[in-house]
């Protein structure tokens, strides 16, 4: 049945009086008719796939969820079946691929649609269970599929390689898609200009509050910028150490970078609550509890607050320090030998080679760390958690420590005048967040290449 | 003195491999002095010895001896001996700067007054001949002139400082034919002001511009004499085997044969 080699002539002609030439993987296909019946469970297969990434959103899929799985096994069991009756070999993962969804298709019909109770905190209806393994039996099933109907052709592999990389990133998306969807849409609904320009706070002689985000705002530009002002020496100092002086001293260092970056965020929260405690016993209106816990004047006397924006920064610096660090590293690890060499080779002292060399060349590096920290500094909320007010008093070094994330976290489950007024809002707090996070990884891209360029006379970072 | 630089007794091994096996190389004042040798042999190790860039390898080990003008290389300040011998590497090496700051990367690493820069950057690009294609274009990045050109502003670059000895590493290994000319033509510019040690494959080359001529086999000196006498009437088979664009053949009996198979293995 199969037409391969024959007369050698012959063959260019007959591929040239094609009208049209399918892709190679199909026109292979054709020598074996029998492998077209694996089209089925490929169609059915994908299918398959978007219901279950619907799923992710909606459990409406329900109703045709039971449905699909045993239809998927079906198609599966058909094709295999085929395959037996004209080539006689039996196609074995393929009955295991038919079986396994015509089960789960079956259980899923008899499972009650919620399930209660149990060690589960909540109800899950069965969506949860169907979805996934609907996600995994197609794509499975689309790969098999893949591969069997190209099977004479050798990029037929990749070809069924790239249905199993598909899926998952198809997932993913869908996820990122999902939560980002959600924030927009309500965050745009209830924004107003106004939320910019206005910070929460009570309309004085009245019952009623201004509602707004202009101090969690400024709140997250003031604790990135401190945060940067106390991470950028030691980071990049760290990063050059490490690169550039290879020793005992450099493998301390970097263990203490991996070490910084692998403990819990919490941790590090905590431990600034802890050092926030040692002005207790100091009066509120001296230096240090400002200077650790901050304060605000009330008009009579200094209210002590719970953690300055000082110390928010300099232990939110601790959490980006290893960035910088690692970055920095990166980039100087980075320069080709040739230039190292021809700095050193012309009688520049280290220092020198450093300064007009090694640093331009890992600019777009540091630049990008940079930018990354401040993202992190705005969104880790683990660090501030203790300390952090909704900054109804104000935005300045001694005053409590306030940013959007915070204010997210308290509009749900935070003080009460707050919480009460400033629910409805969490999705532009969150939003806002989103934007000013976005906005900094993509000027971090466009600086990384106007760095490359400029630095490295190159458009490759 | 005759010679600006002397090599005695120079051993380098890396991490415990020893590379180069007690070679002796006089370098001529004034003159081009070429390494020639197959692949492998130990003369691009031997020239960044020279100037301790080998150094910058880990686990490098030097021994021996090598005197610039009396002074004990091995033993000065690095920094120091790099400013007296410079180098030009094989791949052309510009710095993503203008062409005037590459040209005035090493004065200014060592803090010549601005006032001589204009004057500096001019000669050393005349110098490498170079001056006439790149003088109106002294702010545009080194990166777009051609890989013949960048080489001779390395050329230049390298000149700036005033080396007593400029060492080049197969300068040409990169170079289409016609920059390989130009390049030659810069070198042999070079002879009478600069003292040049040059590394090359290129026998032809070797041959166009050095005054004399290693050959080096297996990690030794082979042979060195004046240029011509290698090429005309080399005392050695093995370097009469390589010149003439053979394989080298060691005879069992010979004492070079004993010497080479001391330190590395020969088929």
């Amino acid at each position: 049945m199969t037409v391969y080699g024959g007369d050698a002539t012959a063959a260019p002609t007959t591929s040239s009086a094609r009208r049209f030439r399918l892709p190679a993987g199909l026109d292979e296909a054709r020598q074996h008719p029998e492998s077209l019946v694996y089209a089925l469970p490929l169609a059915v297969g994908i299918i398959g796939l978007f219901v279950s990434l619907l799923a992710v959103v909606s459990n409406a899929t329900d109703g045709i969820m039971s449905a699909l799985l045993v239809l998927l096994g079906l198609a599966q069991a058909a094709a295999v079946a085929v395959r037996r009756a004209r080539t006689g070999s039996l196609d074995r993962l393929g009955v295991g691929l038919a079986l396994l969804p015509l089960v789960t298709g079956l259980l899923n019909a008899l499972m009650p649609v919620w399930t209660f109770g149990y060690d589960l905190n909540g109800i899950l209806h069965r969506t949860v269970f169907s979805g996934p393994a609907l996600f995994v039996f197609a794509t499975a099933i689309s790969a098999l599929s893949i591969r069997r109907l190209l099977v004479a052709a050798p990029s037929g592999q990749d070809l069924a390689l790239g249905a199993v990389f598909m899926g998952p990133i198809l997932l993913a998306v869908m996820g990122f898609l999902f939560v980002l969807v959600g924030i927009v849409v309500n965050g745009a609904s209830k924004f107003q200009l106004s939320m910019l320009t206005t910070a929460w706070g009570q309309i004085p002689g009245q019952n009623a509050y201004n509602v707004g985000y202009l101090n969690n705002i400024l709140g997250t530009f003031l604790l990135i910028g401190l945060t940067l002002l106390f991470a950028i020496l030691p980071g990049v100092g760290a990063g050059v150490f490490m690169s550039e002086y290879p020793g005992r001293l450099a493998r301390v260092i970097n263990f203490c970078a991996t070490m910084l970056r692998g403990i819990a965020i919490f941790i590090i929260g905590a431990a600034a609550i802890g050092v926030v405690h040692l002005a207790d016993a100091f009066d509120s209106n001296s230096f240090l509890s400002l200077l650790l816990r901050g304060g605000w004047d009330d008009g009579t006397r200094i209210q002590a607050q719970r953690g300055s924006f000082v110390l928010a920064a300099f232990f939110m610096a601790m959490l980006v320090m290893p960035i910088i660090a690692r970055l920095t590293e990166e980039g100087l690890r980075s320069v080709p030998r040739e230039m190292r060499e021809g700095s050193v080779g012309l009688g520049a002292t280290d220092g020198y080679s450093l300064r007009r060399i090694l640093l331009p060349w890992a600019a777009p590096n540091v630049m990008t760390a940079l930018i990354l920290a401040g993202a992190e500094a705005a969104g880790a909320l683990a660090v501030i958690w203790f300390m952090a007010s909704v900054g109804q008093h104000g935005v300045n070094l001694f005053s409590s420590v306030t940013d959007l994330d915070f204010a997210v976290f308290a509009s749900i489950y935070g003080p009460r005048p707050y919480y009460d007024t400033m629910l409805e809002n969490q999705d532009v707090g969150a939003l806002l967040l989103l934007v000013l996070t976005i906005s900094l990884t993509l000027i971090a891209m466009l600086l990384q290449r106007r760095f490359a360029k400029r630095y490295r006379g190159s458009i490759t970072a | 003195m005759q010679n600006v630089m002397e090599v005695t007794g120079l051993r380098v091994a890396y991490s415990g491999r020893e590379a180069v096996h007690g070679v002796a190389l006089p370098v001529a004042r004034g003159m081009v002095t070429a390494i020639v040798g197959p692949s492998g042999c130990g003369k691009t190790t031997l020239l960044r010895t020279l100037n301790r860039l080998s150094e910058l390898t880990p686990g490098c080990r030097v021994s021996g001896e090598i005197r610039l003008d009396g002074d004990d290389c091995l033993g000065m300040d690095p920094v120091q001996l790099r400013r007296r011998v410079g180098m030009v590497f094989q791949r052309p090496n510009p710095f993503p700067m203008s062409i005037r700051e590459n040209v005035l990367y090493g004065v200014k690493a060592q803090g010549v007054t601005k006032a001589q820069h204009d004057q500096i950057l001019e000669s050393s690009l005349r110098k490498a001949v170079i001056w006439d294609e790149v003088k109106d274009r002294l702010h545009e990045s080194a990166l777009a002139l051609s890989g013949g050109q960048q080489q001779r502003i390395c050329i230049a670059r390298s000149l700036a400082v005033s080396p007593e000895i400029v060492l080049m590493d197969e300068p040409a290994g990169s170079l289409d034919p016609r920059s390989t000319a130009k390049l030659e033509e810069s070198i042999l510019a070079l002879r009478g002001d600069y003292t040049v040690v040059i590394v090359t494959h290129e026998l032809g080359q070797a041959h166009r511009i050095s005054d004399n001529l290693a050959f080096m086999y297996a990690g030794h000196i082979v042979e060195f004499g004046t240029t011509k006498q290698l090429f005309e009437a080399p005392r050695e088979t093995a370097t009469r085997d390589y010149l003439s664009g053979g394989l080298v053949t060691l005879p069992a009996d010979d004492d070079l044969a004993d010497l080479v198979r001391g330190g590395v293995a020969v088929r």
